[in-house]
């Protein structure tokens, strides 16, 4: 994938792309960075098949029928379709707090600088910008506002829970 | 009311500066419309027929008197001297320029004031009653809670792209005055035999081209859990509700296609998953919330004040504006004052700069600074001693605010329609005022209390489904025609008006609505109001009257 902003340790980088690959479906040169559709990489695991340890989301797919083999995976990618479906939103909820899912999680598809950090908020740790965005731009979108209300994946604690007031 | 502290002026600065940004964005080209469409948005900025439109929070209709002197300074430096009170206790400015935007957003920081969340697909200004803390009949301050939903729901990281807007109401006495029935959340909230306070909450209302109320989801909820069910809610609405077609995005579509049952299993489960944990609120922030909502220092005082009788007595005008303006009050000698912003002085929610001035004026003279914003587009005066009612009457009779026609037919709500709006499909303002101005101020004591609400197009901002009579502006072949619904109603037991026939055209509409008005003079029992009449009697004596000689 390209046009990459990936944080780690609290510090976020631009990485132009790395060996990860959005496939369709199973194709004839199998690559150990294939991440497939969910419901393909579920129906190879189901028929015993090997299986990278990857797949992505779409904005239709329940990632809770991810439960019983979320540890087989190190890599999702959640599709956001268009920003202005909030879908991913949840998904990223459920995968980190419901499924205590630990790998990487990745935004891609239409994600934008002005919802970064929103969407880490909710527990992305990479994002794959769309094309034709400047990542370095977009960076500047992962700072958001430094006062949150509500709990959230990053910050578990309401404010009120948090500081006192 | 509520002050902000630290941790609320630093969000709402730096919100300020986002924006900034992202408008300087927009304007070089950066940002696409597209992109920059859901940022102005959950930044109140529309776009409208003639220019840009501000819609700024006032959060549970509560406004200081500073805060009213800025709207009215920000009318005045970037509007046209005037804003528009709505249905959801906001204010609306008509005429904004992009480029001014950020700046009226730090002047509305500047006075603890913000308009983050006032449209878009999230949850918008969580609204309550206008009489909040002062009536009579409440159990508990609602705003209190609505300030603690407020802050759970500004910026909530995971539901600012929701299928579509997510509107929340609070009530807390006998009476519902804040039309909670119709909200994609409702709640009631009221104390059980032990004292504890619990919430009833029901979910799925809302209005629109496919109108519901809502219906009963969760009952006896303890108050630390409600900020765990609502999360349940919008998780489930932001994951299962529809975003193939705006129309049936709204929670209602889902609601009442899943079944209020499977819906409510659904939402148990995913609080069962997350409820006790991070967002159960605690007793410390209850209370810290609470603090904030004291009731001012009032006086010990008989609750008949001898001047207020007088003047009652010896002048006319007053007595007959105080029967219909002046509300009870849970403390003797206190009385919250009704201002009426509608016809024929005024155009229904609009003030002008300078009666907003006024009315900060009188709030700090006579009743401890405070305002409020009811959803009939009606400002209100909570804390008013009896014994200043005349002289607030007089100030009020100075800026043609002392109109007495509070809750009678010429107390119409209305939306702003074709003449300032995107969405409308015909006329408001103008129509109301003709079917207003159909009627003598005797005529309408006559009919008495009635509400009239009509709305310019489908989305229903006047709420005209729930209008004892609804009026809904149509477009036929480039003509204005207006379609008539009876038996609307609010309050806790809110009922979605019946169409009664083909729609009118602008010119027959102020007959055929007094038809119907006589219909009910002809029919009524004593003391009963209209919604009364129509229960006991139905559609058909309506119907029948409506299209007869006056109107047809």
């Amino acid at each position: 994938m390209k046009n990459i902003i990936r944080i780690h340790s609290g510090d976020a980088a631009v990485i132009k792309s790395d060996d990860w690959v959005i496939a369709e479906d199973v194709h004839d040169t199998p690559d150990p960075h294939d991440v497939f559709p969910m419901a393909v990489w579920l129906a190879r695991v189901e028929q015993g098949e090997e299986v990278t340890p990857a797949v992505w989301i779409g904005v239709n797919d329940d990632p809770m029928e991810l439960q019983s083999v979320i540890d087989k995976l190190s890599f999702i990618g959640v599709f956001f379709e268009d920003f202005k479906d909030g879908r991913g939103y949840s998904t990223a909820y459920l995968l980190r707090k419901r499924l205590n899912y630990q790998g990487d999680l990745r935004a891609f598809g239409d994600v934008l600088r002005d919802q970064l950090s929103l969407m880490r908020q909710c527990g992305f740790d990479s994002f794959a910008i769309k094309e034709g965005k400047d990542p370095y731009d977009a960076m500047k979108g992962l700072k958001g506002l430094s006062v949150t209300y509500s709990s959230s994946v990053s910050q578990p604690n309401p404010l009120y829970k948090r500081v006192r007031r | 009311m509520y002050r902000y502290d630290e941790y609320d002026r630093t969000l709402v600065n730096e919100r300020v500066e986002e924006f900034r940004d992202q408008v300087a964005r927009r304007i070089s080209g950066e940002l696409t419309e597209e992109e920059f469409l859901p940022l102005r948005l959950q930044n109140g900025l529309y776009l409208q027929k003639h220019a840009y439109m501000m819609r700024v929070a006032i959060p549970y209709g509560a406004l200081s008197s500073d805060q009213m002197r800025g709207l009215a300074a920000i009318a005045n430096k970037f509007d046209r001297g005037y804003g528009h009170f709505t249905t959801r206790q906001n204010i609306q400015f008509n005429w904004i320029e992009l480029a001014d935007t950020p700046n009226i957003l730090a002047h509305l920081a500047s006075i603890d004031m913000h308009a983050i969340q006032t449209s878009g697909n999230c949850v918008r200004n969580v609204t309550t009653e206008a009489y909040a803390g002062v009536a009579p009949d409440e159990e508990y301050d609602p705003r209190i809670f609505a300030e603690i939903i407020r802050q759970w729901a500004t910026v909530n990281p995971e539901f600012l792209f929701l299928p579509r807007k997510f509107k929340i109401a609070v009530s807390s006495s006998q009476e519902d005055r804040a039309a909670v029935r119709m909200h994609d959340i409702g709640l009631y909230l009221y104390r059980d035999e032990e004292e504890t306070l619990r919430f009833q909450v029901m979910v799925g209302g809302g209005l629109g081209r496919t109108p519901f109320l809502n219906q009963l989801v969760k009952d006896n909820l303890h108050w630390s859990e409600v900020l765990s069910y609502i999360e349940a809610v919008l998780r489930v609405f932001n994951r299962y509700g529809r975003r193939d077609n705006k129309y049936k995005a709204r929670i209602k579509i889902l609601v009442n296609s899943l079944g209020i049952s499977a819906f409510r299993e659904e939402a148990e489960a995913e609080w069962q998953q997350i409820r006790g944990s991070f967002s159960t609120l605690t007793e410390d922030e209850l209370s810290r919330v609470a603090s904030q909502f004291l009731s001012p220092l009032y006086k010990a005082l008989d609750d008949t004040d001898l001047q207020y009788g007088h003047h009652l007595t010896s002048n006319s005008e007053f007595a007959s504006w105080a029967s219909r303006s002046v509300k009870p009050h849970k403390v003797k000698g206190y009385a919250s004052v009704a201002i009426s912003t509608k016809f024929p002085t005024n155009t229904p929610g609009d003030l002008t700069a300078e009666q907003m001035q006024r009315i900060a004026d009188l709030a700090d003279l006579y009743g401890f600074g405070v305002i409020r914003v009811a959803h009939e587009q009606n400002l209100v005066l909570p804390d008013i001693l009896k014994q200043d009612l005349f002289s607030v009457w007089t100030s009020l009779c100075e800026v043609g605010l002392a109109l007495p026609n509070v809750g009678l037919v010429s107390d119409m709500i209305v939306c702003p329609g074709a003449s300032y709006c995107n969405l409308a499909t015909a006329h408001s303002f103008p129509v109301a005022r003709k079917v207003a101005e159909a009627y003598s101020l005797e005529e309408q004591l006559d009919v008495g209390d009635i509400s009239i609400n009509l709305s310019g197009c489908i989305n229903a901002c006047a709420h005209h489904h729930i209008g004892n009579i609804g009026i809904l502006g149509l477009n036929k072949s480039g003509k204005d025609y207006y379609q008539i619904t009876i038996g609307g109603a609010q309050g806790k037991d809110s009922q979605i008006g019946k169409v009664i026939g083909p729609a009118v055209s602008e010119e027959v509409l102020p007959g055929v609505v007094k038809n119907i008005t006589n219909a009910y003079l002809a029919n009524r029992n004593d003391h009963e109001t209209f919604h009364e009449t129509f229960l006991r009697i139905g559609l058909e004596p309506f119907k029948l009257a409506a299209y007869g000689p006056a109107g047809a």
